[in-house]
């Protein structure tokens, strides 16, 4: 009989994981079927559309009164993928510099007892529920965003254009930032204790100082571990939807470059923040299907994200040399 | 001396006590259950030689009845969507839809309140009765045992209420089925008349001409607050003033009266029923300003209107408070009377409707919509006033 695999050759632990396995990835592909087909209904209507026009908040509005003999079905997601991009890579930057540096001073630079107990904190940090930054968000970030950049003047000249409040881009990024950061700290930590201490002596052999260790030899050594931690750090950004939902604004703006800074300040809204924010409007059918396409939309990026992380991984691997 | 003051409020409480028992011993007081619920009563029902009396009051209220009491004749009436029930005191008489039945027991009063036979006044309106000996207990069930489809359609106000209603109902029955759909006042209006739906839902007041083949029911009020910051200096707005500055054609407080500063408009997110209203009675069912701040709930509007002094929202009057100061349109403020008498701008009810009289499962979703539950748990959670 085959070598692995046949239920009929294994014990029964084997088989209840095997089983359980089969489960789950029966619940994946049911759960993608399901939001595929509920956001058939306006994939079909709205076609490239769907990707490549916005105005999804009017969109919404108008699926909801429109009358039963008539339902419009054709929505425009731009807005919201342009929200979603400029949140999540903006804080996914952010993350990545703070995140990085810190890893390197716990791990590297911190005497033992200290590294310790930061790296704690860090994992305590990391497992605060999103509500309670999107809490902390609504009560200091966005007032302190307008506090710093808002002012009478400003928001008379571009009340035609949005209302520049504290809660804006810029105040997305900094709460999705402060989530994220933990979870790119430790993962980094763990990527960088993970380089083998005879690297680190090899180069010390050779006379480098120890940031041209650092530098050269632990961080490149660490780079997949890090990588694959900013793409989970991604992964989170892009699905967090509730801290989002409370500082973005609501409004699905495209944030307009030419304006300089001023474009940090506009009200965005995230595919994730709008199923939430747009959900009151789910008794009519059409926006129903509308949020499931949201859905759908992030159910791909998900995937293409891991599947880009496990690709990026092998290929390091392979250029690293090691094919274990 | 000592021993008297020792021995007196012991002497008392033992009178106290056996005074009570023979008061509690002279009919037995049980509990009612409606569709799996203990309901509460003043006045607690007893039973008498065999007949559970139930004031007719709480009960009704939960089934979403009408209750009036005609003191000449010295007559309670009961007003379902479905039936009018008439019950005298002391008389063993009652009428349904005009239909003379005969009680077991006459209904009497109680502590002023009616207290009548419970089989005969849920029997009367359709409603499954049963007592458990046992644990005491009248059980009622009326709205768990709804079987049946109902089509709902017309205004997208009520809309939300009548789907809250639904998504409640259906998860008490099964083998019922609730389609809600919006279109507009008139339409569900035309579609009642022709029969396309069961019940239909009209926010504005329907013309004699669709009355004549129609039996209405009032199920909300509605009155929209025009909220700003404490801190702003506005206190009224004409009507043209509110309309131009949600329609994003004013956009400087200082062009209404106020600081030299932008107006920065705040709004419900879509399928809001309070939002629905306003473009209605406001905007000519325009869309709010496309810059405004969309809120998914009625706290976070009013949390954001509370907090920047630029702001201005609306609420329905039920969550107005101190955190934010109401704007007069027209100089009327709106209370809760002149919501009701109609001479605040953004007041209005809300209607169902049926073909004739209603029966069956339609004349039911009517009285739960009524119904105290659903006034207090639907109706004013959606930021309606409730009509009890």
């Amino acid at each position: 009989m085959g070598k692995t695999g046949n239920l009929k050759d294994l014990n029964a632990p084997e088989k209840l994981i095997h089983i359980l396995s089969l489960v789950s990835v029966l619940a994946i592909i049911f759960i993608f079927v399901f939001v595929g087909i509920k956001a058939w209904p306006v994939i079909r209507a709205s076609g490239a559309g769907l990707v490549a026009t916005a105005g999804f908040d009017k969109q919404v509005s108008e699926a909801f009164f429109a009358p039963a003999e008539a339902p419009v079905y054709t929505f425009g997601l731009l807005g919201l993928i342009a929200g979603t991009l400029f949140t999540t890579g903006l804080s996914l930057l952010a993350a990545a510099v703070l995140g990085i540096g810190a890893a390197i001073a716990i791990a590297e630079l911190a005497p033992k007892p200290v590294a310790s107990a930061l790296g704690a904190v860090v994992r305590l940090l990391a497992s605060i529920p999103s509500v309670v930054f999107g809490l902390v968000g609504i009560i200091v970030v966005v007032p302190a965003v307008e506090q710093a950049f808002v002012t009478t003047e400003l928001q008379i000249e571009y009340l035609k254009y949005f209302q520049i409040t504290g809660r804006s881009l810029l105040a997305s990024v900094l709460v999705l930032t402060f989530m994220i950061v933990p979870m790119v700290i430790s993962l980094s930590i763990d990527a960088l204790r993970a380089v083998p201490g005879s690297l680190r002596e090899t180069g010390y052999a050779f006379g480098m100082s120890r940031f041209r260790v650092i530098w050269k030899i632990v961080l490149p050594s660490a780079r997949s571990g890090i990588l694959a931690g900013m793409i989970l750090a991604f992964g989170r950004g892009i699905g967090e939807a509730i801290a989002v939902s409370m500082v973005c604004g609501g409004i699905g703006n495209i944030p307009d470059l030419s304006m300089g800074f001023v474009s940090l300040l506009t009200p965005v809204l995230t595919l994730s923040a709008a199923i939430i924010n747009k959900s009151e409007a789910m008794g009519a059918y059409a926006v129903e299907s509308a949020l499931f396409a949201c859905g759908a939309l992030l159910l791909l990026i998900g995937a293409a994200l891991s599947i880009g992380a496990r690709l990026i991984e092998n290929r390091l691997k392979r250029s690293m040399g090691d094919a274990d | 001396m000592k021993l008297i003051k020792r021995i007196l409020p012991m002497f008392l409480a033992v009178m106290l006590f056996t005074a009570m028992i023979p008061a509690a011993s002279a009919a037995t007081t049980i509990s009612i259950k409606i569709d799996g619920q203990t309901v509460s009563s003043d006045t607690a029902p007893y039973v008498e030689n065999g007949t559970t009396l139930v004031p007719v009051r709480v009960i009704t209220e939960y089934l979403g009845a009408d209750v009036s009491w005609v003191q000449a004749k010295q007559q309670a009436v009961v007003k379902t969507a479905g039936y009018t029930v008439v019950f005298t005191l002391g008389s063993k008489n009652y009428t349904v839809n005009g239909v003379t039945k005969t009680l077991l027991l006459a209904p009497r009063a109680v502590n002023q309140r009616t207290m009548i036979p419970l089989r005969a006044l849920s029997e009367a309106i359709g409603a499954d009765v049963d007592y458990d000996a046992a644990t005491k207990t009248a059980v009622v069930n009326y709205f768990t045992t709804m079987t049946g489809s109902i089509k709902i359609s017309g205004s997208t106000t009520l809309q939300p209420i009548a789907q809250a209603a639904a998504d409640k109902l259906l998860s008490m029955n099964t083998g019922l089925s609730i389609a809600v759909s919006g279109g507009g006042s008139s339409a569900g209006i035309k579609d009642t008349i022709n029969g396309a739906n069961n019940v239909g839902m009209s926010s504005r007041v329907l013309t004699a001409d669709e009355s004549a083949s129609l039996t209405q029911f009032t199920v909300a009020n509605d009155g929209i607050a025009l909220i700003v910051n404490p801190n702003n200096t506005v206190k009224n707005l004409t009507k043209e003033q509110a309309e131009k500055i949600f329609l994003g054609e004013i956009t400087n407080w200082k062009d209404v009266g106020g600081n030299d500063a932008p107006i920065l408009v705040q709004t419900r997110e879509t399928g809001s029923g309070t939002l629905a209203t306003l473009s209605e009675l406001l905007l000519e069912k325009a869309a709010v300003v496309s810059t405004a701040t969309p809120y998914a709930s009625s706290a976070l509007i009013k949390q954001a209107v509370a907090s920047d002094v630029n702001a201005i929202g609306f609420d329905s009057i039920g969550y107005v408070d101190s955190s934010v100061k109401v704007v007069s349109i027209g100089n009327i403020t709106p209370t809760t009377e002149t919501v009701k008498s109609g001479a605040y701008l953004l007041s209005r009810s809300l209607y169902v409707f049926t073909k004739g009289t209603p029966e069956g499962v339609n004349a039911k979703f009517i009285d739960f919509l009524k119904s105290e539950s659903c006034q207090k748990d639907i109706v004013v959670k959606e930021g309606y006033i409730a009509i009890r």
